[in-house]
Formats: structure tokens, C-alpha cells, sequence
């Protein structure tokens, strides 16, 4: 066999992977065989007998393969204009997304890294079929409880990690990745944290807790006007409390 | 309903068949035949065109055999080839499409819409 036919036969056994598993696994063995016939009783007509089978090769895999990889494509590119478009509308301020799955992925994987040997973070589920995650830390039945409400726009997962450590050292420490105040409330429920409670949070959050505080039992504080951990803060942990305990109580 | 007639009434649904489909089932009608075999038969019966890479041959043939439409023969030989026949339903297949285009070819002489020795 010539070198063109032996080339011929390396580069189209090299193309194969381009078609769908299932179909190399049984035939691909066939199919370079089928190539190589065709090859050789091509290559009787000379170069453009050869030319004739790798154009119909080329074309075969192009309309084969071809729908395939453009489907990943038009999917990406939705994608992109959609997300193009929510940005644009949430920046013009026609609109505001709640915790979609993306988000609340991220902040998932976010608490996943960041969490603790002694922290427990899970999703719990509360009514509607949603569910929210739910990191504590401290001792389990340790009193007060302090929840720090954190989640959109409140201040980044990290941040908060940074303040639950810390307060952690003294009380037991409830975050949430959501202001929802309903979906809170179902959540402190359910996972019956024990009394006296603290909500803890920016001043951004304080209608939520407000709202949230004719739900919890009397026996509860809610501090706000929490200034934001700064970058400064990541490398800064000082022993001593935190600068920024500005605390209205409500 | 009796079997014959659900199957019968199976595969009037799967009509009209594809080119690569129909060509590859007509190929395998007088015996068995290798993937080759069948794509030089294609490209005789459909007088050159209907060229069927390697590809599109066999995702035919692995659909047509999925559907227990054509099934592969034992092959003793060393060769990687393997040789294809029409399965009982494949050839009821196969007649049910000669049927239909022969009901259309009548449906359209009686409309005197496509004469006799005239041109398509």
C-alpha cells in the first residue's frame, strides 16, 4: 500500500473519536475497513479517486458530527445572551432576581471550601420545596444562638465565614445564605436552634429581621446596622472582638 | 387485534423510509453482504445518487439492526467484516415502502399527472 493510502488510512482512523461512542465501539473497526476498501479501489481512478473518498469522508462526518457540536454552541451562546440580558436589566433596576440555582450553587461550593473541620453546613428543606443551606458552628446545644444573616447582597460568604469563626468562639453560630425572611424562619424552626436566639446582620437587613422578630420567641435579640467585614479584614483577624459592633436595637 | 395486523400497522408508520434507510434495506434484498458490499449496491441502485460515507452506511445499519430490521451473520473468518441480512420484518418493511411508492406511482397515472415514457 502507498504512502498516501497508509496516511490516508492513519489520519481517518485518527478522525473516528469524532463520532458518537456507541457507534465507534461496534463499528469502528468496520468503518476503517470500509474506508481502506474504498481507498483502494479509488485509488485505481489516482489522485482524484482519493480526492472523491476523503471529500465524501469529510462531508459524511461533517453532517454526522456537525449537528452535534453545534447543539453545545447554541446552548452556550443562549446562555450568554440571557445572562447578558439579567445583568442588563438588574443593572438598569427593571428587575431583581431572588436565589436562583446558579447563585445558590456557587455560595454552596463557596461554604463547602471555606467550612471548618467542626462545621456542619447542609440544605435543609422547608416548605414549597425549596431549601436552604444551613451552616453551625460551635457547640450543638450551645446558648445563645446567634444567626448571622448573610446571603444576597449582604456581603459575601467569605466575609461572613470570617465573623461566624469568630463568634463561634463564644456562642453558636447559625448562617444562612438567604434573607428570605419566611424561608428563614421555617429553617431556625426546624432545626429548633436553642434559646436566646440573636439575629445578627447589616443594616440592610433590618425590615427582615424586624418582620422576623414577631416569630421568634420573646426570649430573642436582634442587633443590625452591622458594618461589612472589609478586605482589610481577611488578613487583619485580630484576637480581640471586632471594631464594628455598631448594634440598633430594633 | 391480531399480531400480523399490528405489525402490519407498525410498520405503515414507519413509512416513508429515508433514502439511506431504504437503500440499504433494497441492497440487502436478493442476500447477506458486508458494509461495502451494500454501499457499491447503493450507489448502483440509486444510479449514483445516493453516496453513503462510512458513517451514515453504518449508523443505518446500526439503527436497522437496533430495530431487528436486518441482524448480523456469523462469520468464521479472521476478517473485521461482518456480513448483514433482512430480518422477516425487515423484508415486510422493505415491501410495505415498494407499496407505497407503487400506490403513489398509481395514484399518479390515474391523475394523468405522470405519464407513461414521459419525463418526471
Amino acid at each position: 500500500m502507498s504512502f498516501v493510502l497508509e496516511l490516508s488510512c492513519w489520519v481517518y482512523k485518527r478522525m473516528l473519536p469524532l463520532y458518537p461512542d456507541n457507534l465507534r465501539n461496534r463499528y469502528g473497526d468496520e468503518m476503517e475497513q470500509l474506508f481502506k476498501e474504498q481507498l483502494m479501489d479509488a485509488s485505481k481512478e489516482g489522485t482524484s479517486g482519493i480526492g472523491r473518498v476523503w471529500r465524501s469522508a469529510v462531508y459524511d462526518a461533517v453532517s454526522l458530527v456537525g449537528p452535534a457540536c453545534l447543539e453545545p454552541i447554541r446552548l452556550w451562546t443562549l446562555a450568554t445572551l440571557l445572562s447578558a440580558s439579567a445583568i442588563f436589566l438588574t443593572t438598569l433596576s427593571f428587575c431583581t432576581f431572588r436565589n436562583i440555582g446558579v447563585v445558590h450553587g456557587c455560595a454552596l461550593a463557596q461554604a463547602a471550601q471555606t467550612s471548618g473541620p467542626g462545621s456542619t453546613g447542609d440544605l435543609v428543606p422547608i416548605s414549597q420545596g425549596h431549601k436552604m443551606f444551613l451552616e453551625c458552628t460551635g457547640e450543638s446545644h450551645g446558648k445563645p444562638t446567634v444567626i448571622l444573616a448573610t446571603g444576597r447582597g449582604l456581603g459575601a460568604h467569605q466575609d461572613w465565614s470570617l465573623v461566624q469563626s469568630r463568634v463561634a468562639e463564644f456562642a453558636r453560630v447559625c448562617s444562612s445564605i438567604s434573607d428570605v425572611v419566611e424561608n428563614m424562619h421555617d429553617l431556625f424552626t426546624l432545626r429548633s436552634c436553642p434559646v436566646p436566639t440573636f439575629l445578627l446582620g447589616p443594616r440592610r437587613a433590618a425590615f427582615s429581621f424586624a418582620t422576623m422578630r414577631c416569630s421568634i420567641p420573646p426570649t430573642s435579640q436582634v442587633l443590625s446596622s452591622w458594618t461589612l467585614p472589609t478586605k482589610r479584614w481577611h488578613g487583619e483577624m485580630q484576637p480581640s472582638p471586632p471594631r464594628f459592633p455598631v448594634q440598633t436595637w430594633i | 387485534m391480531n399480531p400480523s395486523a399490528s405489525l402490519k400497522n407498525d410498520l405503515q408508520e414507519m413509512l416513508p423510509l429515508s433514502p439511506a434507510t431504504f437503500f440499504v434495506l433494497f441492497a440487502l434484498a436478493d442476500g447477506e453482504k458486508h458494509g461495502y458490499l451494500i454501499m457499491q449496491e447503493v450507489k448502483v441502485l440509486s444510479d449514483g445518487k445516493l453516496q453513503m460515507g462510512a458513517a451514515t452506511l453504518y449508523t443505518t445499519i446500526q439503527k436497522l439492526a437496533d430495530q431487528s430490521f436486518i441482524e448480523e451473520v456469523e462469520n468464521d473468518s479472521q476478517d473485521r467484516r461482518r456480513n448483514y441480512r433482512l430480518t422477516r420484518a425487515g423484508r415486510q418493511l422493505l415491501n410495505a415502502e415498494f407499496s407505497r411508492q407503487n400506490e403513489v406511482l398509481l395514484l399518479a397515472k390515474a391523475k394523468k399527472v405522470f405519464p407513461l415514457g414521459g419525463k418526471a
